[in-house]
Order: structure tokens, then C-alpha cells, then sequence
């Protein structure tokens, strides 16, 4: 299979700020591709290159064989996107978004009325399509915002951080939806801070930190370049007690964060052992995330 | 021709008629709150200063006053009703409800979403303008069937007119700085530009500004219309808005391609 969507050496700079750098990427078609990383990180750009809104400044980025500098229009056809920011016209209902954007596609009417409806029912939608936007939850626009960026039934969907903000029901009903999309066929590109959400969904995902991929590839595989499968936690460590702590876990790698050291070991009992006459507040034995991974390659310290 | 158009106005389809149409439905829901008040305003210019100040007030070249004030007002709002819809609503869209950013997604280019704006003031100018003529007809203000024509002035007219507001707001850090358009741009025209009193009144260098004010020329066109008296320098105006609002498109796409497009 060839990919549908090719970067190859692609940099973004505004001004002499580099926020991609030198990134290259093959994303294969009817995949589901993370990208993840803190925030400010270069994920949302790249999004953003992809569906043309923003220029790339080297290298060269095709979508279905389109260069997205040469080509937008062919490029945007095809895509369907789901941006960070809600940017529903508020100005319209519900089903009104819908037509509207449709129109924008050139989607011939007598279609559009159809799709608009099968759509409002599939995000569940459907008993609010006289709503103005603005009466509509958080989780609702979200949602709507999922619809109409499926009204030209894209062959490719971009979810930049689709789910930020959500509670646990609408962050549940937006991941069910997203597979079932990638069971019709749709690439879907995901951005995420969430670990888990992308370990949960993602075929294949690449770590981004300062515009650079720091990992790529699936998110089982790539847990398994931990150190161990699980991790135990010892929590509200003092300060005074850190060096003795870490001098009789020699045999384990571990690190140190705040008041948390996290052991790489398989049993707690085993790290407890060795830590005779230590009391902790809390102790958690849990298996390894990306999270781990993540963290241990670009640090603990706080981004901005 | 294709290519001619594309060096001057890149990017410019006539998926731009889908942005109008938007504007259109959302006009539509809210006509009656949004065209009022514009609507009224001229109205009481034409019976406050047309017939209460302008009693007091001898013939101007050979007009009553109220009949040398009424088409102006028909100018004036060819100018601010673009002015206030693709100022602070273009501004409202592109940076509060990011409504272009969400067109722009699509197969639109950032020049059919200005495009269509700009068509929106003009047909915002078309309105009113046209509404202001009927005012004035039923006051017996209207001399010629001329007048006819005025419809064609509102549309080229409130495109320049679009135009430049649009252009002003690519540049604008924040929407508190669209009121020196009105204060430093709109206003002075409304004065100034041969609306209240003839052009020269005006020292002769004022004179000269005043011929590169846009409403000017729309003045000038708007009252030989109406009047049906030919000014000589009308056909000279007529090429003034063409070339000047052909200009400003121009302008106006690469601007806001800079602003929105990073």
C-alpha cells in the first residue's frame, strides 16, 4: 500500500521560531495516525500544513499525490477537519452549519439534505437540528463540529485534539465514532496530549517534542522500549530520604520526579524489600504507558 | 483573460458566491433588527439638515438645499454600509468567531472568503442605498429617470467602499482600532466630500484632497443621477471608482492572505 499522505524533510518557521523541524513521514491510507506531544510542540502545525492553512516553508507535503502548497483546493476536497478551536458559524442552527459548509464543497442540494440528516443522527444530534450553536453544550459542538467535518465525506479526517475539554461520556462517544470511521475506510490523523487515547486508538504514532519526531511507531511496540512492563510508584518521598532511597534501588532503573519516584520493577513487594524502615504515603504497582515513555524521553520538567 | 484575472485577483472562483449566500441566509434571520436603524438614520438627516437646516439656507448651484443634500445621503450610506459590515463584522468573523477560518478549510481560498465579503458589503450597500432612493422619491426629490442607474452605483461603489474597510482590518491588532476608520476615514469623507455643502467652499488645496476622497466621486455620480443635471466631471468619476475599487481588490486579497495565512 502507498501512503496517502507524505512528508518528506518538511519545516515550518514563523519568523526565526522553528515550530516543525525537518520532519519526514509516510501515513498509510485507512490507518489511524497519532501525532502526540505537549502543548506547543509542533502537532497542531503540522495539522495545519496538512489541510493548508498554513505554509510550508521547506521540504514537501502531499496528500493523495497533491502538493499542498501547489495544489490546496485538490487537497481540501478530500480532507474533512476537525479543528482544535470550535469555529461553528454561530450565526446559523445546527443543520444550518451543515448546509452551509456542504455549499462551500459544492455539494449539489438534494445530496446535502440527505447526508446532513444521516450525519446529525450519527453524532446523535438529530433532536437538536433547529438549535442555535450557541445553545449547545461543550460536548455537543464538539460533535457537531465532528458532522460537519464529514459532510463532503472526506477520504481523509483530521482530529486536532478532539477530544480537550471533554467529560468522560463525550470523550467516549468521540472515540467509539472514531472507529467506526476508520472501519469505513477513512485516515484519520489525530492529535493528542492524552497517552492513553492514543495507545487506545492508534495503528501507528509518532512522539513529538520541539517540533521533532522523538519516537514513531505502534504504541504496543513502542511501550516495550521501557525498561520493564511495570512501574511502581512511591509517593510523597522527603527530600532528605531521596539519595539513601535511590542508593538500594541500584538494580532497578528508576527516576526521580517532585515527590514521586518511579521504580521500573515487576513487583512491589520485590522494590519494598529492598526499602526496609522507608514508609511511603502511597505505593502503586501498575504496568507501563506511553506516558512513561513519553516522559522519560523529553523529561518531567513543565512545558508552556 | 483567465490569466490577465489571475495575476491582478489569484485565487478568486466563484465558490465566492457561497460565502455571500451565507451572509445572505444569516441576513435574512436578522434583517429587520440590522436594517432599521441604518435605514432611519438618513432619514432623519434628509428631514433635520435637508429641510430644517436647509430652510435657512440659500440654493446651491441652482438646487433647494434639500434637493443638492438628498442624493448625498444616498452616497453616504453606499459608503458606511460596507464600512461597518466589513470592518466590524469581517473583523467579528475572522478573529471571534474564526467563521473564515472554518471556510477556509474547505476548497475556499482565503480570496473567495474576502471576495464574498466584500460582495456582502456591496449588496449591504445596494439595500440601503436603494431604500434611501425610494425615501427620497416620495418627497418629490427624485428628478430624473436616471435614477434608474443608481442600483449599478450602489454595487460598484460599495464594493471600493468594501474594499478598503477590509483592507484597513488585515492590519489592525485589535477591533477598538476600527473606530479611527470611522473617526479618521469615514467621518471627514461624510463632511467633506461635496455631501453637505459643495467642494468649493473649500480652499483650493482642500479642494485637491477632497478629489481623492472615493465618496466624492460617489457623491458626484449619485446627484447627477438623481437630478438628472450632468456634472462634467461625472465620466471622469465613473473611471475614479472603477479603477480605484479594481485597485483595492487587488489590495485587498494579498492583505488579508498576509493576515490570515501564516
Amino acid at each position: 500500500m502507498s501512503p496517502i499522505i507524505r512528508g518528506q524533510n518538511v519545516v515550518k518557521k514563523y519568523g526565526d521560531f522553528t515550530a516543525v523541524n525537518n520532519v519526514s513521514f509516510d501515513i498509510e491510507s485507512g490507518s489511524l495516525f497519532g501525532f502526540l506531544g505537549p502543548n506547543g510542540a509542533g502537532k497542531t502545525t503540522i495539522m495545519k500544513m496538512i489541510y493548508c492553512f498554513v505554509t510550508v516553508t521547506s521540504g514537501r507535503l502531499t496528500v493523495d499525490g497533491k502538493d499542498v502548497m501547489q495544489n490546496p483546493r485538490g487537497v481540501k476536497e478530500i480532507l474533512g477537519v476537525v479543528p482544535q478551536e470550535d469555529n461553528l458559524d454561530p450565526d446559523l442552527t445546527t443543520y444550518e452549519n451543515l448546509l452551509t459548509y456542504a455549499r462551500y464543497y459544492g455539494i449539489p442540494k438534494r445530496i446535502v439534505a440527505r447526508r446532513a440528516e444521516e450525519l446529525l443522527d450519527f453524532v446523535s444530534l438529530d433532536k437538536k437540528d433547529d438549535s442555535p450553536v450557541e445553545e449547545l453544550s461543550g460536548g455537543m459542538k464538539r460533535r457537531l463540529t465532528l458532522a460537519r467535518g464529514l459532510i463532503n465525506e472526506p477520504r481523509i479526517l483530521i482530529l486536532d485534539e478532539p477530544t480537550t475539554g471533554l467529560d468522560p461520556q463525550a470523550r467516549h462517544l468521540v472515540w467509539q465514532k472514531m472507529r467506526e470511521l476508520k472501519r469505513r475506510g477513512i485516515t484519520i490523523l489525530l492529535t493528542t496530549h492524552y497517552m492513553e487515547e492514543a495507545a487506545y486508538l492508534c495503528d501507528e504514532l509518532v512522539l513529538i517534542d520541539h517540533g521533532e519526531f522523538i519516537a514513531r511507531g505502534n504504541p504496543d511496540d513502542l511501550i516495550k522500549e521501557l525498561p520493564g512492563e511495570s512501574v511502581v510508584e512511591l509517593h510523597d518521598v522527603r527530600n532528605e530520604d531521596k539519595a539513601k532511597i535511590e542508593s538500594r534501588l541500584n538494580d532497578y532503573e528508576n527516576e526521580c520526579f517532585g515527590d514521586t519516584i518511579y521504580v521500573y520493577a515487576d513487583s512491589s513487594r520485590k522494590v519494598m524489600d529492598n526499602l526496609n524502615g522507608f514508609t511511603f504515603a502511597r505505593v502503586i504497582e501498575r504496568k507501563t504507558n506511553l506516558e512513561d515513555l513519553f516522559l522519560r524521553l523529553t523529561g518531567r520538567s513543565l512545558r508552556d | 483573460m483567465v490569466r490577465v484575472w489571475n495575476l491582478f485577483f489569484p485565487n478568486v472562483t466563484p465558490r465566492a458566491f457561497t460565502v455571500l449566500l451565507r451572509h445572505k441566509e444569516v441576513f435574512l434571520k436578522m434583517w429587520k433588527t440590522s436594517l432599521i436603524p441604518p435605514f432611519l438614520d438618513p432619514l432623519f438627516y434628509l428631514v433635520g439638515i435637508g429641510y430644517g437646516l436647509g430652510a435657512m439656507v440659500q440654493e446651491v448651484g441652482g438646487f433647494s438645499y434639500v434637493q443638492f443634500f438628498a442624493p448625498a445621503l444616498i452616497a453616504s450610506v453606499i459608503m458606511t454600509a460596507p464600512f461597518f459590515e466589513c470592518a466590524i463584522g469581517g473583523y467579528v468573523r475572522m478573529y471571534y468567531q474564526k467563521t473564515w477560518d472554518a471556510m477556509i478549510a474547505t476548497p475556499l481560498s482565503i480570496e473567495d472568503v474576502i471576495t464574498g465579503e466584500i460582495l456582502y458589503g456591496a449588496m449591504r450597500a445596494l439595500l440601503q442605498g436603494v431604500s434611501i432612493l425610494i425615501v427620497i422619491s416620495l418627497f418629490g426629490l427624485v428628478k430624473s429617470p436616471l435614477a434608474l442607474l443608481i442600483p449599478v452605483v450602489c454595487v460598484f461603489g460599495g464594493f471600493m467602499f468594501g474594499c478598503l474597510a477590509i483592507s484597513y482590518i488585515s492590519w489592525i491588532p485589535n477591533i477598538n482600532y476600527v473606530d479611527y476608520l470611522f473617526t479618521l476615514i469615514m467621518t471627514p469623507m461624510f463632511v467633506f466630500a461635496g455631501t453637505f455643502f459643495p467642494i468649493s467652499r473649500l480652499p483650493e488645496w482642500a479642494q485637491t484632497v477632497a478629489w481623492f476622497m472615493p465618496l466624492y466621486h460617489v457623491v458626484l455620480i449619485c446627484r447627477s443621477l438623481v437630478t438628472g443635471i450632468i456634472h462634467p466631471e461625472i465620466w471622469g468619476s465613473v473611471i475614479w471608482i472603477l479603477v480605484v475599487g479594481a485597485i483595492a481588490f487587488a489590495i485587498a486579497l494579498r492583505l488579508l492572505r498576509w493576515r490570515v495565512v501564516k
